[in-house]
This record gives C-alpha cells, structure tokens and sequence, in this order.
C-alpha cells in the first residue's frame, strides 16, 4: 500500500511535468525504477491531453461572448439606474426636510391644513399634541413683529389654561404640572416682550444730550449707558427724534436722516374687553414698519437685565388695579407710537390675564385635592408675570413721557 | 494570480472591463472540461454560457481565503454537470467525433493522429466511472492542480491522487482493448 502512495505521488510529478510540455521520456528517466509502470500511463495521460486542444465553435464563441456582452451591459445599467435611484433618493430626503419644514410654515402662515388645525384643539394626552406644540413654535419663530408675537403668547397661554383645566377634570396632577411649566414659559415670554425696550430707552435717555424727559433727570447715572446713535445726531434733527419711538432712535445712524426714522407704527390699541383670538385677528393684519428694531429689542433679556432707570411710581397689585380701570388706562398721548405699544401690550396683558386667573380659579374650586396644588402654582406663576410685564410696561411708559 | 485576484476584485465591484478579461480567460477551458464529461456539443455550448452567467450574477459571494477563482469557477461548471448528469441519468455520453480540432497547420498527420486519439479517447471514456471521467476532465482540460480538484470534487488531494492513478490506468486499458 504504501509502494502505491509513493507511486501515486510519481505519477502525479510526472503528468505534472508532461503537462508543462515535458516529454516522457524525460520523466521516465527520472524514475528508472518505475519507468516501466510509469511509461503506459504516461503515454495514456499523454494521447488523454490532446482532449484539452478541444475548441469550441467559433461561431459559438461569438454568439457567446455576444450574450455575456449583453449581460454585462445589462448589468451596467442596472448599476446605474441603483445609482441614480440612490442620488435621486438622499438628494429627495435632503430636500424633503426642507419641504417639509416650507410646507409647515406655509400652512402655519396661512392658518390652514386638516393636521395642523385638528391638532390645534387636541389636548396633552391626545397623540397631535406635540404637533400642536410645535406649531405654535414655528409661529412665534416666524413672527418678527412685536405686539403680533405678544398676542401669540397670550393665546398660547390661553390653550394652557383650556389643558390645565381639562387635565385637572382627569385628575392629572402631573401632567397639569407640566402643562403649567409651559404657561409660565408663554407668560414669561409675554414679559421679556414687555421689558424688551426698557434697558435701552433707559440707555437712550441717559445718553440724550438734552433732557427729554421729566423722569429722565432723576434716573441718574446718565453716564453709564453707552453713547447711542442720537448722541451724534445734530440738535436741530434731536426735535425731531423726539417724536419718534425709542426703537427707532435705536437705530439712528449718523447717516440716517430725519426723515429716515419716521416710521409709523400701528397704532390700534386694542379695546381692553377684547378676547386674544380677537385681538390677533386684528392686529395680526397691522403692518410693523420697523421689525428690525423691535426684534433686535425683543433679543434684549429684559428680566434678567433689571432697567437703569428707576421707576418710583410704579406700585402695581394685579387685580386690583385692573378692577380700578388701569387695563383702560391710556394715560399717554395716543398719537406717540411708543406709548401706544405699550398700550396694546398692556392691554393684551391684562385682558389675557383676567381671564387666565378667572379661570383658573373656577378649576381650582372644582379641582381634587391631588391637582390643586398644581392649579395654585399656575395661578400663582401666572400673577407674578403678570405683575412683572406690567411694571416693565409701566417702566417704559415712564421714560418716554 | 495577483492579476488575477485583482481582476476577481474589480468584477466583484460590478467592473465590466474586469468581467470581461474573466470571460476571455476560462471561457475555452470551462468549455472543455464540461465538453469532456457530458459529451453533446449543444448541451456543452449552452452549459458554459450557463457557468458564465452564474460568474456574472454571483461573483459577489466568492471570497478568496486561500482558494483560488480558477477553483471556485470550475466548481459552479461541476456542479452543473453533475446535476445535467443526475437528469440524464445515464452515463455522459460525447459526440467527439463533432468537437472541432484546434488548427495544428496543413500537416494530415498530425490531424489523423488527433482524430484518432480523440476517437479512442471517446470509446475508451465510456467505460471510466463519473469520478474517473470528472479527474481526467479537470487535469487534462482543465489543466487544474490535485489541490484544485480535491476542493472542485469535495476530496482530498491523496484520493484525487489515487483517483487519477485508477483514472489512468482504466483508460489505459480501455484503449488496449479498442486497439485489439
């Protein structure tokens, strides 16, 4: 057995050779002890090699190598069209959350769309109330105007309330918290609104080269605020400037004429009775003539950058000053756009806040135990911004009389 | 190899240039082996078109590890035999005599030797085994090494080894008896 192995392996060295073109002859004189074993099988393997000169038909070759061609270029194209699919794909997806994102704002802008408005009613436990949340973001992210973006608030507002009383009839104690959370998130944004012109109609009056008004010569500390643009306007122009709002004195430039800063602003104060839907109907149609302005003044951090100009008359108790008629209060001149603003906003405050804590209060007599707490805690977050847009409103009405 | 590897790898990227350099080099031997074994020129032609097409469509799921493409290639052509052979089921049977001869120059000699061997190679075949048949295939068309055909007939290289001896020496005697 093992003489075969090892005559196996010399058979297999010497087709190897005769394959490679070697002769027999030569093989077999490399094995002269099994040369005669070796030689018929060497002979048969060779006469079996000329098989391997067998051709195909060349008129086979061609159809073939045709067919293979053509598969080939079959499969190019479908590499082609899967690349194209592909860039086509991530190019839409790519695109599409841009659409997407155009679509929600037009539809925002336009106050349409089933999703949107279907979601605008829906409650916390409700599955398009994350819609409804973020489309209310995208429509304070798109308002540039001032009092439009103030009566946004106020309304948002008002949908908290609608929840915190609707989760406090299912004895949600949670999640009236987290709705109450949102509230006071709404209502501190209506009061950097409120506060958002104050740090710099104090800067602006300190830096007044002329005392423009009768509270500015007790704020002191005139010359702490930075120079503003009206510094450099001549006298003659600082007439003028007078008149207009402090928004626009903000944005005057040596460059700019008299005439460039008379911008007019809407001057539609609101009646205080009016509900906020109301109210943003109406004014949401006002023209702003200078959002640049008021924006750049609405970035300010009004509450967290206390104004320069003291204000000693302002002693403000919420209701109760309310029920004394100070929603109604237009103590300024109504064709001063300035106190005009701030007596929309006022207003806009006030009737939102009437309302909010009338509300309220009903749900927290009707409340269990379990929710009160978190009603009181809206209720009171609610009066302490309130009290706050409207000392920052009262603060603004101060420097520009 | 390492040309050939690289073209292997460029074919698995779907490269057509690659593909066809593949085609151009194992077209004639495929056909060959498969040509030898199931003896029918048609069902050989339309057999490697078939071998070539897989290469196409499944290059993709060879992976080299130490064997090479020739290897992998032969086995999609033996596989195909042996399942032609499994529906035929009888013994492979060849019109030699039909195969074309290579163009070995004006000299009738030589083309009546060829004829010849080729005709006793025929007669003598019929009476190998399938493994026997398959070995002499793949070493003498193919041209493969024992390692090819151990991993192309799932053996090992000292059973190819035994098996191409047996092969042999059984053709060897079959052309002894046609030759009485």
């Amino acid at each position: 057995m093992n003489q075969n192995v090892k005559f196996e392996d010399i058979l297999n060295i010497c087709l190897e050779r005769i394959l490679k073109g070697e002769t027999v002859e030569a093989c077999l004189l490399s094995y002269p002890d099994q040369a005669s074993q070796l030689e018929p099988l060497l002979r048969t393997a060779q006469a079996a090699h000329i098989a391997s000169t067998i051709q195909p038909r060349a008129e086979f070759k061609a159809r073939a190598r045709y067919e293979f061609q053509s598969a080939l270029r079959e499969m190019e194209e479908k590499k082609s069209r899967r690349r194209s699919w592909f860039n086509w794909h991530w190019q839409w997806r790519w695109q599409s959350g841009w659409a997407i994102a155009l679509i929600v704002v037009m539809v925002v802008v336009a106050g349409g769309g089933g999703t949107v408005v279907a979601a605008s009613n829906s409650m916390p436990d409700e599955a398009l109330y994350s819609v409804k949340l973020t489309t209310e973001k995208v429509q304070l992210a798109i308002t540039t105007a001032e009092i439009t973006k103030a009566e946004l608030n106020a309304k948002f507002a008002d949908r908290r309330t609608d929840e915190i009383i609707y989760l406090a009839t299912k004895d949600d104690a949670q999640e009236v918290q987290n709705v109450a959370e949102l509230l006071n998130s709404n209502l501190e944004n209506l009061t950097q609104i409120t506060g958002a012109n104050i740090e710099m109609d104090a800067q602006t009056a300190n830096s007044e080269p002329q005392p423009l008004l009768a509270a500015e010569s007790t704020a002191g500390g005139g010359d702490s605020g930075p120079q503003m643009g009206v510094a450099a306007v001549p006298p003659e122009e600082s007439n003028t400037v007078m008149a207009v709002p402090k928004t626009t004195i903000a944005a005057v430039t040596p460059n700019d004429s008299g005439a460039g800063v008379m911008a007019p602003r809407a001057t539609t104060p609101p009646a205080a009775t009016e509900t906020p839907e109301t109210t943003v109907a109406d004014t949401g149609e006002a023209p702003e003539q200078v959002p640049m302005a008021v924006a750049k003044s609405a970035a300010a951090p009004a509450i967290t950058s206390p104004p320069q100009t003291p204000a000693p008359m302002v002693t403000v108790n919420s209701s109760l000053q309310v029920e004394k008629g100070l929603s109604g209060g237009n103590t300024g001149s109504a064709s001063d756009p300035e106190l005009a603003r701030i007596e929309t906003l006022r207003s806009i405050i006030i009737a939102n806040f009437e309302n909010r804590q009338a509300r309220l209060e009903e749900a927290l007599e009707n409340a269990s135990p379990s929710v009160r707490p978190a009603i009181r805690q809206a209720i009171a977050q609610s009066e302490a911004e309130f009290e706050k847009a409207l000392r920052n409103l009262e603060i603004a009405e101060n420097i520009e009389k | 190899m390492q040309d050939e590897e690289s073209l292997v790898r460029r074919a698995q990227k779907q490269d057509t240039q690659a593909f066809a350099q593949l085609y151009e080099a194992y077209f004639d031997r495929i056909y060959r082996y498969i040509a030898l074994r199931i003896r029918n020129e048609m069902e050989a032609e339309d057999m490697t078109q078939q071998v070539f097409m897989k290469m196409l469509h499944s290059i993709s799921s060879y992976k080299s590890q130490g064997v090479p493409f020739s290897s992998w290639i032969y086995r999609i052509a033996h596989n195909q035999v042996v399942d032609f052979l499994r529906q035929q089921n009888k013994k492979a049977t060849v019109d030699i005599e039909g195969l074309p001869l290579p163009d070995t120059g004006d000299d009738p000699q030589h083309i009546m030797e060829q004829q010849i061997d080729i005709e006793g190679l025929k007669k003598a075949t019929q009476n190998l085994t399938a493994a026997q048949q398959e070995v002499l295939s793949l070493r003498f068309t193919g041209e493969l090494s024992i390692a090819q055909c151990a991993e192309i007939m799932g053996k090992t290289e000292g059973a190819i080894k035994a098996l191409q001896h047996s092969a042999v020496l059984a053709l060897r005697k079959a052309l002894a008896v046609k030759e009485l």
